[in-house]
């Protein structure tokens, strides 16, 4: 980073040095929204190759990695959402099947699962706030929506998150 | 622990879970991720297909079990036997059966599996531009040679690089001194950097030339009847510079202000009463107009 802080600045930036850069945070955030490890980078491979596709216009954006981001964490909900439901039906007939984070202590994994059991713009607001730090107006690009709109969805998760945990949802934002 | 501690902390373990784990895609970029689609379909295919013979192996394999006349395995001779020797006793593995139940014993690693570690920085050179040039371009193409195969970045931006490892990348220099620092990553993920100070010198704006301005003179009246008779000239000219009007009657000049305009006034005390003269105006360089001036002023 070094040529850049010393004073050189480059042409707008290349697909790869994005992809490079984005990759490994936005298969976290598929990671927390999705329950799968696996999956999560399939799911950030995907969003990158739509990307790619359409880097001539998605590079021109002020920030790419929010399309990326917003791309994956409509993917992420759906697929847990479609697995959640297909356990269900699992358990149904009596075929128990254990979608286990077996990377992640019992305590994160309770705290994805009870983030995935909210309401779709919920999570993804939180996984946004508590993966990336993400300020209010980051949340409210990458979710599409006004920064109003996302600062609500962040606190509604946070007190039924909370709820879910039996926790105190504290002061934060 | 409140919320934030607990979402904090367990977004911390689980974003350092996604950086601990070898990332296949990131080590090629996106070429690597389609062929990872691909393989995977293709792996999806294979396992499918592998599953009916698997099956339909088995079968024959339960088949064979129950007919007197196989008594030995046919797979023995699909596989071949390994034989390993460790020091004075040689041990020979079991080829695996269709039925996959044989679990191979503990045999040290054959020296024809190890791995050479590259633990080889790869070499990287900026062969453009030296170190301490001076240039007046601010699109600047650095370039170099590297390790074949390996990466070379400029901070968070990639050079392309060559298959015998030639590199090169354009970056944009601000005036004044610019360290840009490349890095090259090999395969093995060791490491290399290089740096090269380049000085861009904003070259000097031209000096403006100001607009040329073409001379041009008018005159006011052409004839006088007032004593003591007089007329007014005026018009362009090179800012700076002088123009003159003279006659055989009267002469003056003036200089020709910074937007170009110039204006005098000439008076022609000894004209004769009604008998018209040349009057002419002139600047530095040579140009002029004739006018005709009549004086009215009876003597």
């Amino acid at each position: 980073m070094q040529a850049a802080d010393r004073g050189i600045v480059t042409l707008p930036e290349r697909f790869e040095s994005f992809y490079q850069r984005e990759f490994r945070s936005v298969v976290g955030l598929a990671y927390a929204l999705s329950g799968s490890r696996w999956a999560a980078e399939d799911l950030a491979q995907e969003a990158f190759i739509a990307a790619h596709r359409k880097w001539d216009r998605i590079g021109e954006y002020e920030s790419p990695g929010a399309w990326v981001r917003r791309v994956v964490a409509n993917m992420a909900v759906s697929l847990y959402r479609k697995r959640a439901s297909e356990a269900r039906a699992m358990a149904r007939i009596a075929v128990h099947r254990q979608e286990a984070l077996p990377a992640l202590d019992a305590e994160d994994n309770d705290f994805w699962a009870a983030v995935r059991a909210l309401p779709k713009r919920q999570a993804q607001a939180i996984a946004l706030h508590y993966l990336e730090d993400r300020p209010v107006a980051e949340v409210a690009d990458i979710l599409d929506c006004s920064p109003a709109t996302a600062k609500v969805h962040l606190h509604k998760g946070r007190i039924r998150l909370a709820e879910r945990l039996r926790m105190s949802p504290g002061d934060g934002s | 622990m409140t919320l934030d501690d607990r979402g904090r902390r367990a977004a911390r373990n689980l974003t350092q879970e996604v950086e601990d784990a070898p990332l296949l895609l990131m080590e090629r970029g996106v070429p690597a991720a389609r062929v990872r689609v691909q393989q995977s379909r293709l792996l999806s295919f294979a396992g499918a297909f592998a599953a009916v013979v698997l099956l339909v192996g088995l079968t024959l394999v339960q088949v064979d079990l129950f007919s007197p006349q196989r008594e030995t395995s046919t797979t023995s001779d699909t596989f071949p036997v390994n034989t390993v020797t460790t020091g004075t006793t040689s041990t020979t593995e079991a080829p695996p059966t269709t039925t996959g139940d044989t679990v191979p014993s503990a045999v040290p690693p054959s020296t024809a599996d190890t791995v050479p570690v590259d633990d080889n920085a790869p070499a990287l050179s900026i062969t453009f531009p030296e170190n301490g040039a001076t240039v007046a371009e601010k699109s600047l193409r650095f370039a170099g040679t590297t390790e074949p195969g390996a990466i070379v970045a400029a901070g968070p931006y990639l050079a392309d690089v060559s298959e015998d490892g030639q590199w090169s990348i354009v970056l944009l220099l601000n005036p004044g001194g610019n360290l840009a620092s490349f890095t090259s990553t090999d395969g093995a993920g060791n490491t290399t950097e290089a740096s090269v100070s380049v000085t861009y010198e904003v070259p000097a704006p031209p000096k403006e030339e100001p607009p040329s301005i073409m001379f041009t003179a008018f005159q006011k009246w052409g004839s006088c009847a007032e004593s003591p008779p007089f007329d007014e000239f005026f018009g362009m000219a090179k800012p700076g510079t002088k123009v003159s009007v003279t006659s055989s009657f009267g002469s003056a000049s003036t200089t020709a202000a910074g937007n170009g305009e110039w204006y005098v006034k000439v008076f022609f005390e000894a004209a004769p009463y009604g008998k018209a003269f040349e009057v002419k105006a002139r600047d530095d360089f040579g140009n002029k107009v004739i006018f005709e001036f009549t004086s009215l002023v009876a003597k």
